[in-house]
Formats: C-alpha cells, structure tokens, sequence
C-alpha cells in the first residue's frame, strides 16, 4: 500500500511549493465548514424542539401588561370557560414559551454547589392539566400561598427533578428542597411531571421547569392559557371576541402560531449556515479545479513518458485523482486544530455551541467529494494526453 | 521625463500588459473574481449583521451611560453548561427599581432618562386596537437619543410631572392612523382604554438601533407616554426582576424591590463623571445601611458604546467571525487560483527574461493583474453582499434592526478586496519574477 503511494508522496514532497497553498486553503476552508455546520446544527436543535405540550391544543390570551381588575378577571375566565370546545384554563403570571423572559438559578440545598436555569411558571392549579402534561410522581400544587416559614410547594419536570435528586426515578424527586431564583426562596417538590422544553434569553432549550402557585396571579395576571379540542383560527377569533366583549383587552394567538414565529429565524439562522458551507464549497471548488488544471498541464511531458513506458489511460486518471485525496487529506489533517481551536472560540462566546466529531466528517466527506468532483474533468484530460505528446515536445 | 511621470508611464504599461493578459482567458479570470467576490461578500454580509446592531446613531453617545446596579446574590456557584454569575449580572445590572431611578435622578442635575416598555393594545378610538410596544418614559430620552420629530415636541415637563395623558407617536403610526404626522398632532391614541392626546410625531429608522430597547425583537416602539402614566394604565414591564416577596398589589410591585427600569445619564466631562459616581456611591452605601434585602451593590456606569456592542447577539458575533475565515480562505483560493495561472506562463517569462527583463518588471506586471482580479472581486464581492443582506433580513425575521449596506460598509468592503488582492497576488507574482530562464527553457 504504501509502495503504491510512494512515488506519489515522494512527487509531493519534491513539489511542496505547489501544494501548500492548497493545503492552507483546504485547512481554512474545512474549519469555516465545521463551525458552520456546528452552528447549523445548534439552530436546528432549536428547530427540531417541541415545547412538549400539546401545542395544537393551546390558545395564549393576553400578551400585554394591564392590570385588570378582580371582577373582570372572573367574568372573562368564566365565558372563555363556557366556550364551545374549551376544555381547560389556567392564568399564568409569566409569558410562556417565547424567549422574552429569563430563566431563573436553581439549586440543591447540599454541597455539591451544583446550579442550573429553570423557568418558573407561577400560575394557578390548573397550570398543569392545560399544558396536557402528565403526572409522573406525586401531586399537583396546593392553590394556596406558603405561610411565612414554609417551604413553597413546587410542581417540577422529569429533567429537572433528575438535577436535584441525581437519580432517574421521578419518586426520587419527592419531597426534596432546593433554592430557586435570586431571592433564593426555598422550595419543596411535591410532584414531577413530564418534560416540556421553553426558549429563554440566555438558553434556548430549557428543559427545566418548575410550577408553583403565587398569588400574583389573582392580581397582576397577563396571561391566560386555555385549552381547547384544536387550536384553530376559529377558535383563537371566538376567544378575542369573547375577552374583548368584556373590556379585556388581550392580545390572542395559538402556541402553533407563536413556535412559528420562534423557529422562523432559527430556520433562516439555518439557512444562513447553508449559504456559508456552499459559498466556501464552491469557492474550493473552483480553486482546486483551476489547481488540478495547472497541474495537469504543467505535467503533461511527464504524463506522456508514463503513457510511452506502459501506463493505462485508468491509471493517469486515478494517479491525479488519488494525488488530490492525498493533498485534500493534508489540509483537513491541517485543518483538525484550526477547527478545533475556532470552536473553543466559539464556544467561549456562545453556551451551546457543540462541535461534535460528526461535523468534522461530515465536512471532511464534503471536502473530499468536492474535490474529487473538481479534479475529474483535469485528471480525464490528463488521462487522454498520448504518448506522442513526449515526441513532439522533444 | 520626471520620474514620476515614468512610474506612471510603467504603472499604465503593467495595467494594460495585465489587462490583456485577463482577457485572454474571460473565464478563468471571471472565476478568480468570484472567488474573491464571495469571500468579500460573506465578510460583509456578517460584518454589516454585526455593525447595523452595535452602530451608534447618537453624535453624543460618548457622553452617554447607562447606570448600573446589583445585587449580593446568595447563590453564585459555577455550573456545568451555564454561568449563572454571568448571566446574574447579565440581567439584573442593568434594571434598576423605580425607588433608585428615582433618587439617582434627584441626586444630580445633569439629564437622566428613565423608562421601560410593555406591549399593550393601542388604536384610534372607535378603531379596532393593535398590539403594540408602548415606551413609558422621560421626556428627556428624546432629545438625549436625538431622536427627530416630524412634527410637534414632546410633552412638557408639566405634563410629566402631572402624568398627563399625552404621547408621541412613530411616523410609522401617525402615517397609517391619520394619514400624516401634522393631522396626528393634537389627535387622540387610545392606549388600553384611555385617550391620550399626541404631542409629537418621531422618525422611525428601522435601520438604526435604538438603544434605550435591549430586546432583540422587531417590534419597535409605536407609542411613547410619560413614566408615571403606568400607574393610571396599570402597565407592567415585560421585562423584570424582583427580590421582594410578591404581596399582589400593583403599587407593592411597581415602587418595591423591582427592578425594570433602564437609567441613561449625560455626563459631559471627566469630572462630572467622577462627582456623579461619588454620589451614586454615597446613595447606595445609605441604602446598605437599610434593611433592604438583598442588598444593592453599584454596577458602575457603563459607556453607550460598550452597552451598544453588549447589545449584539452572540450568534451574529459568530457569524462575523466565521465571515471572517471564510474571506481567509476565499484569499488563499485565489493565491492558488493565481499560482496555476502564473505558471502555466512560466515559459514566456523565462523567455522574457532570457531577453532581459528584470524581475521587478514582472513582478509588478503580474501584481497588477492581482490587484485588476481584485477590482472585478470587489465589484462582484458588493453586488452579492447587497444580495445577501436582502437575504438575511429575508430569513432573520428576530432582528433588532433592519441590515443595511451603507456607503461606509461599502467602501470597507471594496477596500479589503482591493489588500485581498493585493495579499494574494504578492505570492504568485513573486514565484513567477523568480523563474529561472535556463531551467524552465529546457523543459520547453
């Protein structure tokens, strides 16, 4: 094997000059499209996440900040109630799912002094049941205000009772206390539920949600969610009409409508990656075509004597197609740390940019079709130089 | 023949050799422009996605902070994944409660502006309302912002004070309620029930990043209305952070521990700053002494431009710097482009130099056939990046500001296509002056 490549490397090593540029330009080119798959593939994590409720159920009501008063309050819930198709309802004091509000710290009461992000939804004791998520372990909430002293009740997700009890089992969870937010107030679980996924400021995927009842809903209440058999357009309008009837003013949409708008610029972030890997693709492209075209024709004297002494027609071919593997493996080789260090750049800017190993092949793979697709159409002429080419040059 | 008039004789004689030499090859020398053309272009396209958020449109701005505050945390740990120091200080230092915007503000004479946002249902009355961004505010944020009014003024410092039921509109807005902003003057706007009377008409640049606004949302303020008209709407910020425990009132939550209100001030001198500073202190080290809990630390004032750059998304922070690469590796693929080129006319330099023709003469020859290819690149390189702005601000519909190419942007660009070239050509254009006569003529 490494007979056969002999000659080759030696020609290689003999011609550096030629091929350095070419190995730079690989390197630098493979490790934009690394990060840029990286990149890619953090928007499309984004993308490809649910909020893991029932979305095509839900209905948001009142995305703006007025206090209403108690009565009305009553008198809107009550009708929205009484629609045809409405099955639940519950008043949430945070914006739920888009990425407005910012999630807060929470901790194990222990030593380990392990922290993550939560979102806390404080809302009513129907929070739970009109998200459509399910009950694992324990109870919901106690729809009541902790006393002075007492630890606050908490409703917490799968993922996040496995941070606290750092066991699989959502029974584990139970009863545990730990502190939550800035304030550092100290709460208990008293139930798990399955895992639902909101997009905060900071972190785009939390994972970690925590339920608790807070009195701030029966007067500074924004928003309500209700759910409803499907969440069409019919819907969403009967609701308006409902609240708007009753002098409250609210904004109205469906959870559907607002992952749209969410994913929107996660998908264009994507795109915009795409654009990038095909603009350095084809620019590499294009370089190692007029590369291999040089090559081909500064060689042509020595392709001729190889073709004279017995060579194939297949084996010239194969000769510059291999050639290319082996100077595009030397800028990928080159590229590995550049790659790697870029992302350690990039990962010190932005939490959630991964590179995984998976992008350096994929990028190597793209690396190595482009360019044997670029070296074919020189490697097919150098293949067709005959013999008689060394003749007339002498 | 003076010998300058000579340097640009033999600068004309390299361009037209160079010039002729490109044209014999349209093709290749079009594929060597639009090598550099695309890396010139995602450079741009990235640098402007960072430049249209960070620039300052404010003449002032050196002269402007942001005033912040913080608090002794109890919790500050470092964890796997996520900082929460850094996201702590992140988003409670730059709110303040209304109790601190306000004392600050009576601590100094020079202009302060205080104010927060809230999306609320805003229309002309009798029309059906609109969800819209309304910016509660000082009257002081429009002329430290420079913001431009197409007609009328902002409210009086009467109407602020008495929380007087007027407003200022975008021209956006006037335009489309009251077909202009002169007939929306002196109208009524209905914020959430209530009739509010505008002052004032501003322009609304959604190329321009206002920044009094930390979101990076679309939306822009439609309505601005004095501060203390929250209390009579009953408006909460959308944006918050409170230590206090929640009691439920309205008022409890509005003037107690808080924090939701963005404090600009002007400073105009080193000194003034320095003497606002001491007094800042001496607020807080009061206030320590209280019972507030947890207790305030200063967050110092922090520059317009350091909070303007702050503002700026990560992941378009990324893409300047992966833009960046690209344009690295754009230039490195027309050193290559070039080398092929230039050596594929290594047997007529070896001629010409076999004639005598010195080696600076063919260096410059082909230098200037580098920096031709380069001028072809900008030009392709600004044409595909006003393409690929229009593309992003197609595909970004969360974009704080609208992207634009301005004349300064463009001349950048054409200029580092130009170095590129430059750059790029130096290599090949040295290789092929350094051909030996002798060696390359025996291969012929």
């Amino acid at each position: 094997m490494i007979g056969h490549y002999g000659p080759m490397l030696r020609a290689l090593a003999h011609n550096r000059r030629d091929y350095r540029v070419l190995v730079f330009a690989t390197a630098i080119g493979f490790t934009v499209v690394v990060q840029a798959l990286a990149f890619a593939s953090l928007f499309l994590r984004n993308l490809e996440a649910t909020y893991g409720v029932d979305e095509d159920r839900i209905v948001i009501v009142g995305a703006e900040a007025v206090k209403p008063e108690a009565s009305q309050i009553a008198d809107v819930a009550g009708a929205i109630r009484a629609l045809p198709g409405v099955e639940d309802f519950a008043w949430v004091a945070r914006k739920p799912f888009r990425y407005t509000e910012f999630g807060e710290p929470v901790a194990p009461i222990d030593d380990s002094g392990r922290v993550q992000l939560a979102w806390p939804a404080v809302g009513d004791e129907h929070l739970i049941g009109t998200l459509g998520l399910t009950l694992l372990a324990g109870r919901n909430y106690a729809p009541r205000r902790a006393e002075n002293g007492a630890d606050v009740e908490a409703v917490v997700t799968r993922s996040l009772a496995t941070f606290l009890s750092g066991k699989e089992s959502p029974d584990d969870a139970l009863g545990l206390r730990f502190l939550n937010g800035i304030d550092t107030r100290v709460m208990r679980v008293v139930g798990v539920v399955s895992d639902m996924s909101v997009q905060t400021s900071f972190v785009p995927d939390v994972r970690n949600t925590l339920f608790t009842y807070s009195p701030l809903v029966e007067s500074l209440r924004r928003y309500a969610l209700v759910r409803v058999a499907k969440a069409d357009d019919g819907i969403v309008a009967k609701i308006a009409e409902t609240t708007r009837a009753r002098g409250y003013w609210a904004d109205v949409t469906s959870l559907v409508e607002l992952h749209k708008l969410t994913s929107a610029t996660s998908l264009g972030a994507v795109r915009v990656q795409v654009v990038v890997i095909l603009v350095v693709l084809f620019v590499g492209l294009i370089g190692n075509f007029g590369a291999a075209s040089f090559l081909v024709a500064e060689r042509s004297r020595t392709i001729g004597i190889r073709r004279a002494l017995g060579a194939s027609r297949t084996q010239i071919m194969r000769y510059f197609l291999e050639e290319n593997i082996v100077v595009t493996t030397g800028g990928i080789v080159m590229g590995i740390p550049l790659a790697l260090a870029v992302a350690r750049a990039a990962e010190a800017m932005q939490n959630n940019f991964i590179l995984h190993w998976q992008h350096m092949g994929i990028a190597a793979l793209l690396f190595y079709c482009t360019s044997l697709w670029a070296a074919h159409a020189p490697a097919l002429k150098a293949s067709r130089i005959p013999p008689s080419v060394v003749s007339q040059a002498a | 023949m003076s010998p300058a008039f000579r340097a640009l004789m033999m600068v004309g004689y390299h361009l037209r050799h160079a010039a002729r030499s490109l044209a014999r090859n349209p093709m290749f020398t079009f594929v060597m422009e639009l090598s550099l053309g695309l890396g010139v272009a995602l450079w741009t396209v990235a640098r402007t996605a960072v430049d249209s958020q960070a620039s300052i449109a404010v003449a002032n701005y050196e002269n402007i902070y942001l005033v912040e505050m913080h608090r002794d945390v109890v919790v500050r740990v470092p964890t796997e994944g996520h900082d929460p120091e850094r996201f702590w200080d992140h988003v409670s230092s730059f709110l303040l409660t209304h109790r601190d915007a306000s004392a600050i503000t009576s601590l100094s004479e020079r202009p302060h502006t205080i104010s927060f946002f809230s999306p609320m249902l805003v229309g002309k009355p009798g029309a059906s309302p609109a969800n819209l961004r309304v910016r509660f505010t000082t009257g002081a944020l429009f002329s430290m912002f420079e913001r431009t009014f197409t007609a009328g003024a902002p409210w009086s410092d009467t109407e602020e004070a008495d929380a007087a039921p007027v407003c200022v509109l975008s021209h956006e807005l006037a335009e489309k309620w009251f077909g202009g902003s002169a007939h929306a003057i002196g109208s009524s706007v209905r914020v959430s029930g209530h009739d509010f009377r505008v002052t004032g008409v501003i322009l609304d640049d959604r190329a321009e990043r206002k920044l009094y606004d930390f979101t990076a949302f679309p939306e822009t303020d439609g309505v601005y209305v004095p501060l203390e008209t929250m209390r009579v709407l009953g408006a909460r910020p959308l944006t918050y952070y409170t230590w206090g425990g929640p009691t439920g009132r309205f008022d409890d939550f509005i003037d107690g521990e808080t924090a939701y209100l963005q404090t600009f001030v002007e400073l105009p001198t080193r000194a003034a700053r320095a003497a606002y500073e001491e007094k800042v202190a001496g607020y807080i080290a009061a206030e320590r002494e209280t019972n507030r809990s947890p207790k305030l630390a200063y967050g110092g004032l922090r520059p317009l431009e350091r909070w303007s750059s702050m503002l700026t998304a990560t992941p378009f922070k990324l893409f300047q710097l992966f833009g960046a690469i690209a344009f690295v590796a754009c230039i490195f693929n027309l050193v290559r482009l070039l080398v092929a080129k230039f050596s594929a006319r290594a047997g007529e330099v070896a001629i010409r130099r076999a004639l005598g023709a010195p080696r600076i003469t063919i260096f410059m020859q082909h230098l200037m056939e580098a920096e031709l290819v380069s001028c072809g690149g900008a030009v392709l390189g600004l044409i595909l990046a006003a393409a690929g702005i229009a593309f992003l601000n197609a595909v970004i519909p969360d974009r704080p500001v609208d992207f634009s190419l301005d004349v300064s942007r463009a001349l950048v660009a054409a200029s580092s296509a130009v170095v590129a070239g430059l750059v790029a050509g130096v290599y090949p254009a040295w290789r092929i002056c350094n051909v030996q006569p002798a060696t390359v003529l025996r291969r012929q």
